[in-house]
C-alpha cells in the first residue's frame, strides 16, 4: 500500500484506522502526520461559525408559501356560487310546490343542510394547509 | 437508501405530509440551524443563505406529499438544500459584485477571527462538488452514505470526493 492508498483508506474509514492502512502508518511518518490532520479536521472546521438566521425566518418561509389565502378566496366564491345555485334550485322547487313567494326563491341553503359543513369547510380551506 | 425508523423528525414529517402547517413550523424550528449551516458553508454568504434556506423549506413543503421515510428527514432536507445550492450558485455568483464578495465575510459576525477566516477561505476554495460534500459531512453531520444519497452518487464516488476535499483542506489547514 502506498501513501495515497493509505490516506484514501483512512479518509473512507468513518472512525479509527482501517487495518489495511495500519501497517503503512507504522512505517510512514508523513502519513501519520496526515492522519493527525484528518483527525483534527472536524475541530478545525468547527472554528468557522455560521451566523444565526433572523428571528423572522419561519414567518418569511410561511409568507413565501403558495398563498392559501388567495386560493381560499376563490374557493369561497365558488362555494358561495354553489350554495346560491343549490339554494335557487331548492327554492324553485319550493316555489313550484307552495306557489309564488319571492322571498323564498333565492334563499341560501345552510351548508350543514347539504350534508356536511365540515366537507364544505375543507373545500373552502383547500388542501395546501 | 437506509431506513431510519427511529428518526425523531419522522412523526413530525408525517404530519407535515398531511398538510399540518403547525408541524411544519416545528420542523423548521428543529432543523433550520442544520439546513442553514450546510447552505452557509457552501455559499459563504449570510444574506444569500437566509434566502436559499427559505427556498429549501418552500420546496420541502411543495414536495411534502412525496416524502417517504426511507432516509432521515434531515437527510431529505439536506438533499433539497444541496441540489438547490449546486443549481443556484452560478446564478448567485453572477449576481454578486466583487465588493459584495469582499465584504461578505465582514457581514458574517465573528468571521473576523483569524482561525475562522482561514477555515472560511480554505472551504470556499474547494470546487463546488467537494465543498458541498464537506458541508454535508462536517456541518450537516451526515454519514458518507447520506452524503452519497444527497449528491446522488455511489458511496465510493462520494468517499472519493470527500478524500479529494480532505486532502486539500489538510494542506491548507495543517494541525496547529
Amino acid at each position: 500500500m502506498n501513501c495515497n492508498e493509505a490516506r484514501e483508506a483512512l479518509s473512507a474509514a468513518e472512525a479509527g484506522t482501517p487495518p489495511e492502512a495500519a501497517g503503512h502508518l507504522e512505517a510512514c511518518s508523513e502519513c501519520r502526520a496526515w492522519a493527525a490532520g484528518l483527525a483534527a479536521l472536524p475541530a478545525r472546521l468547527a472554528a468557522w461559525p455560521a451566523p444565526p438566521l433572523s428571528g423572522s425566518f419561519e414567518a418569511k418561509v410561511f409568507a413565501a408559501l403558495p398563498s392559501t389565502r388567495r386560493k381560499s378566496r376563490w374557493a369561497l366564491v365558488a362555494a358561495e356560487f354553489l350554495i346560491f345555485v343549490l339554494g335557487s334550485l331548492t327554492g324553485l322547487g319550493a316555489v313550484r310546490a307552495l306557489g309564488p313567494g319571492p322571498a323564498q326563491v333565492a334563499r341560501p341553503v345552510d351548508p350543514a343542510a347539504l350534508g356536511g359543513g365540515g366537507d364544505l369547510a375543507d373545500f373552502v380551506t383547500g388542501d395546501e394547509r | 437508501m437506509t431506513s431510519f425508523s427511529d428518526d425523531p423528525f419522522a412523526p413530525l414529517m408525517r404530519r407535515v405530509a398531511d398538510g399540518d402547517s403547525a408541524a411544519f413550523a416545528e420542523l423548521i424550528a428543529g432543523t433550520r440551524t442544520l439546513v442553514a449551516g450546510i447552505v452557509y458553508r457552501f455559499l459563504g454568504h449570510a444574506r444569500e443563505t437566509e434566502d436559499l434556506a427559505q427556498e429549501v423549506y418552500l420546496r420541502a413543503w411543495m414536495a411534502r406529499k412525496r416524502w417517504q421515510p426511507k432516509a432521515r428527514v434531515t437527510t431529505w432536507l439536506a438533499t433539497i438544500a444541496s441540489r438547490l445550492c449546486l443549481n443556484e450558485r452560478p446564478r448567485l455568483a453572477r449576481r454578486r459584485t466583487l465588493p459584495e464578495q469582499d465584504v461578505a465575510a465582514a457581514e458574517d459576525g465573528r468571521i473576523g477571527e483569524d482561525e475562522a477566516q482561514g477555515v472560511r477561505q480554505a472551504v470556499l476554495s474547494l470546487p463546488d462538488d467537494q465543498r458541498m460534500a464537506v458541508a454535508l459531512k462536517y456541518f450537516g453531520e451526515r454519514t458518507d452514505r447520506e452524503v452519497a444519497e444527497a449528491l446522488d452518487l455511489s458511496l465510493s464516488a462520494a468517499q472519493a470526493l470527500l478524500f479529494r476535499a480532505r486532502r486539500k483542506l489538510i494542506d491548507l489547514l495543517p494541525p496547529p
